[in-house]
């Protein structure tokens, strides 16, 4: 007898590949189990030794590979059919461990390999991971606003000539004018609000004997808080900035100026000169918007000191205007009736004006990623959106391969 | 020697007879093609599992498990109704075959008897 053989050793040996082959079931290696122990038995009853009726009676059944295949032909399709979800969930679950195991042994094997192919498919996640957020941000800005969809930037331009045509909308400004917003809002009744912010030069502001040179600071008409939703957490939105000489502060702001101190009714003076009241505390801005905001003033205390030109000449242009238009506004109507507003109140009749003046709107979502107006921005601009998607495009090229490897 | 194509093609009436004589498992049954064939067919006897369950799929055969005396499981085939009748067209299209191969050929005397 041949030492060294063991023939429950080399069955079990056997049957491994056997069960590592998908085609196969336990039951289907029983069976073929029970097949080369008969065999043996009847090799062996004619005189061969088992190690020799092991060898005869496995190659007489055939390669694993050409058994596996012969019965992936019937067993596979069949028991794809035959199986119950659960027990297809089991399967499926083996299989999965037994994955998990080949993955491990390669890992084990291939340490070199398996760092590159795990930190390149981490990095590669993480980038697609960033860029999805990033481009979900900027996909975002202003629409955190109830009445985001019917806010608009008005958007200026003129052009040489009488009866001008429209020059291209990329053309306009959303810089402009205090003078058209008032009237605006007065001629049109879908106008429901008209907020103008002046703004973008500094501004000393003191408080004892702490000064700054502010630069994210506007004047504002009272209807901010009440057409976005900037969140006051001090102070009443529809009449915080209503008295002359008040200002709402960011949190951020009050800080410097007020510690830990409340800084309600407290007083803050405008280049040494004018006292204003903080009547209002509002949260910092979220960082999707195009705002960049650190204190808003009421515009009249801009406006009783500015000479009257400031405020009421269509050439003098050093405000945003922004419009709430009610719902079920028509935007289009609205448009083609700006001729004869703009005939009305800036030209005031007059047919000699050697220039035609336009007002068209921009709607608030549009304005960081794609304003029309290309030109003065308030606040912050967005990368174009054609660049947006071709970074979250570059961010699936970036993971695909990190998916694959 | 005969071709494989032609022992593929065989081997589904061979094993619908055998077990039309009596349940039995698969090395019983592959030694018993084995015996028959007197050396003629050859195979690996593993391919012929994957036929014996494209009959079961079918529903011709039918299997369960048993312990026989020495305490091996064995898996026990056996014809199903619809088994017989599919052995009963497989056998009217072999005589057909063998039938018309005797016309073609005549009648050789040294196999009439047998």
């Amino acid at each position: 007898m041949a030492t060294g053989f063991d023939l429950e050793t080399a069955l079990a040996a056997w049957r491994r590949p056997l069960e590592h082959a998908r085609a196969f079931l336990d039951e289907d290696i029983d069976e073929l189990e029970a097949h080369v122990r008969d065999h043996i038995d009847r090799l062996v009853d004619e005189g061969l030794d088992e190690a020799a009726a092991f060898r005869r009676a496995t190659a007489r059944l055939g390669l694993v590979l050409d058994l596996e295949s012969e019965y992936r032909k019937v067993r596979w399709v069949k028991h794809r059919h035959r199986r119950s979800l659960w027990r297809e969930v089991i399967w499926e679950g083996s299989m999965l461990k037994n994955y998990m195991m080949v993955a491990l042994r390669t890992v084990r094997r291939q340490k070199g390999y398996a760092a590159i192919n795990i930190v390149g498919l981490a990095v590669g996640l993480a980038c697609c991971l960033l860029i999805g957020i990033y481009v979900y941000h900027e996909a975002t800005y202003d629409r955190f606003h109830e009445h985001t969809d019917r806010i608009y930037r008005l958007i200026y331009n003129w052009e040489e000539g009488r009866d001008a045509l429209p020059p291209p909308r990329a053309d306009f400004w959303a810089w402009g004018s205090a003078a058209p917003g008032p009237p605006l809002a007065a001629d049109f009744p879908e106008v429901e609000q008209m907020v103008r912010f002046s703004g973008g030069h500094t501004l000393l502001l003191s408080r004892e004997d702490r000064s700054f040179q502010e630069e994210d600071y506007y004047f504002v008409d009272p209807a901010v808080f009440q057409m976005f939703d900037f969140e006051l957490l001090r102070g009443t939105p529809e009449t915080v900035l209503d008295e002359p000489d008040t200002i709402v502060l960011t949190e951020t702001a009050a800080r410097k100026y007020f510690g830990d101190t409340d800084p309600m009714g407290q007083t803050l003076i405008v280049s040494n000169e004018i006292p204003i009241r903080v009547t209002g505390l509002m949260a910092d801005l979220p960082s999707n918007t195009h705002f960049k905001i650190d204190m808003l003033i009421s515009i009249s205390a801009f406006e009783r000191r500015a000479q009257d030109y400031k405020f009421q000449s269509w050439g003098y242009v050093d405000f945003f205007t922004y419009v709430l238009l009610r719902e079920g506004h028509d935007l289009d109507a609205l448009r083609a009736q700006m001729p004869a507003f703009i005939d009305r109140h800036r030209n005031e009749g007059r047919r000699d004006l050697e220039e035609t003046f336009f007002i068209d709107f921009e709607p608030l979502p549009d304005i960081y990623l794609s304003p029309i107006a290309d030109r003065v921005h308030i606040g912050r601009r967005g990368i174009r959106p054609t660049c947006a998607f071709s970074r979250s495009s570059g961010s699936l090229s970036c993971s695909l391969p990190a998916s694959i490897s | 020697m005969i071709p494989k194509a032609l022992v593929a093609a065989s081997l589904r009436p061979l094993m619908l007879s055998i077990l039309d004589h009596g349940q039995s498992y698969g090395y019983a049954i592959i030694q018993r093609i084995h015996d028959l064939s007197d050396g003629q067919l050859t195979w690996t006897d593993g391919t012929l599992y994957p036929v014996l369950h494209r009959l079961e799929a079918e529903g011709l055969i039918a299997s369960t498990w048993r312990t026989s005396a020495v305490g091996r499981r064995r898996k026990y085939y056996h014809l199903t109704p619809a088994g017989q009748r599919a052995l009963e067209t497989e056998k009217r299209h072999w005589l057909n075959v063998h039938a018309m191969l005797l016309k073609l050929w005549g009648s050789p005397p040294q196999w009439a008897g047998t």
